[in-house]
């Protein structure tokens, strides 16, 4: 089981100085201040955490609810 | 555990003058202000003329290292050329045309090997491989893989990482650098198509694959390599890790638990001219026990050791 909190502690490793409580569960990670590789990072720690497999296009994983609907999806 | 008897005698390199600025496309892409400094580590990526083939990227290589190598480089038995961006679309192999271009004797073979980022350590094995098998004694191990021939300057995955470079590697009984003996290999060949040249012949990345399979590869690669020559992090004074992004170094020295570095290429990812390009700088009496690591296309890694026989 994957919670906000995961997502955000995550966020919070893969980028220094960073206020990753600030991000707005809805926002796209760009619109948040972060880019790409930020969210690969994430995505990879969740992975790592908790065996889910992100699928390869995490296009459409744009902010942290989407990260956590596909979670809930998944059956974590 | 020794290192093999063959290793690195000398290295020569070449990285085009030509620059291309990447903070303007960094800013048309919608990248943040730090993105290349923090991220990927490139503000210049190093450009060859269009008419510049991989084969005269070799020559110059060639030519520097005849600069600085002590011995005579006529007398060789191998020259093989790691490269995915041939000449005349691989046939002949660019090998054949750098000796042609060198005019070297008729009993120097030449062969190209189709590896990306782990080339130049996988090359090192192979290269040690024919020497042993055939008697040999003298080779030069190339490396030019251009990507500029196939990249989109409009894709934002690819565009601010890659430069063009060479380098050639002497590899003799009388090394500066011996090798290993250990290496450590390993390919995810379904995970290829994240990093190929797509029908178009453009250059495509899934980032996040390419970067989920260095994270998760490349550390235990290293420590195995570590292990099966006998060697702890604490006796390692250098790492190359291929410098595929800012990023992905820093990544992968975190994990390893090892301080990070100032990124080493800041003309771009070379592929596979990336790793003796950086070793090519660096001092086999200061820098004594390096770490090597090559991993990319594919997907696959190289790792193996270096150890200074002064």
């Amino acid at each position: 089981m994957i919670t906000e909190q995961d997502v955000r502690a995550a966020i919070a490793r893969a980028r220094e100085n960073f206020d990753a409580s600030a991000v707005p569960i809805n926002a796209d990670w760009g619109d948040a201040g972060l880019d790409s590789l930020d969210q690969a990072s994430v995505l990879l720690e969740l992975h790592e955490a908790t065996g889910i497999e992100f699928p390869e296009d995490s296009s459409e994983l744009k902010s942290i609810r989407a990260v956590l609907d596909y979670a809930q999806a998944a059956g974590t | 555990m020794e290192p093999d008897a063959f290793g690195i005698a000398a290295i020569g390199g070449y990285l085009p003058e030509r620059r291309l600025n990447n903070a303007e496309a960094a800013k048309q892409f919608g990248f943040a202000d730090d993105f290349l400094a923090t991220k990927i580590g490139t503000a210049a990526s190093a450009r060859k003329e269009s008419e510049e083939e991989s084969s005269d990227l070799c020559v110059k290589a060639f030519e520097d290292l005849r600069c600085i190598a002590a011995q005579d480089l006529e007398n060789l038995d191998l020259i093989a050329v790691v490269t995915q961006n041939p000449d005349c679309h691989g046939l002949p192999h660019t090998s054949a045309i750098v000796h042609q271009k060198l005019g070297l004797a008729k009993k120097c073979f030449a062969f190209d090997i189709s590896l990306g980022c782990s080339g130049f350590v996988a090359g090192l094995a192979i290269v040690k491989g024919y020497l042993y098998a055939t008697g040999g004694r003298h080779a030069i191990l190339f490396t030019a893989d251009p990507y500029s021939k196939v990249q989109d300057p409009e894709d934002r995955n690819t565009a601010l990482i890659f430069g063009d470079g060479a380098a050639a590697a002497l590899i003799t009984k009388t090394p500066n650098w011996g090798i290993g003996p250990a290496f450590d290999f390993g390919t995810e060949g379904q995970k290829s198509p994240a990093l190929r040249v797509d029908a178009n012949g453009r250059l495509a990345m899934n980032g996040r694959m390419v970067f989920d399979f260095c994270a998760l590869n490349v550390p235990g690669s290293v420590e195995r390599t570590l292990a099966a020559n006998g060697i702890t992090k604490a006796e390692v004074e250098g790492w190359v890790l291929h410098p595929g992004s800012k990023y992905i170094v820093d990544t992968i020295h975190d994990r390893l638990k090892i301080p990070r570095i100032p990124f080493p290429a800041p003309y771009g990812n070379t592929v596979s001219s990336s790793i003796p390009l950086i070793l090519r700088e660096m001092n086999p009496q200061k820098q004594r026990t390096v770490v090597i690591s090559g991993f990319g296309v594919g997907l696959g890694w190289a790792t193996t050791v270096l150890r200074s026989t002064a």
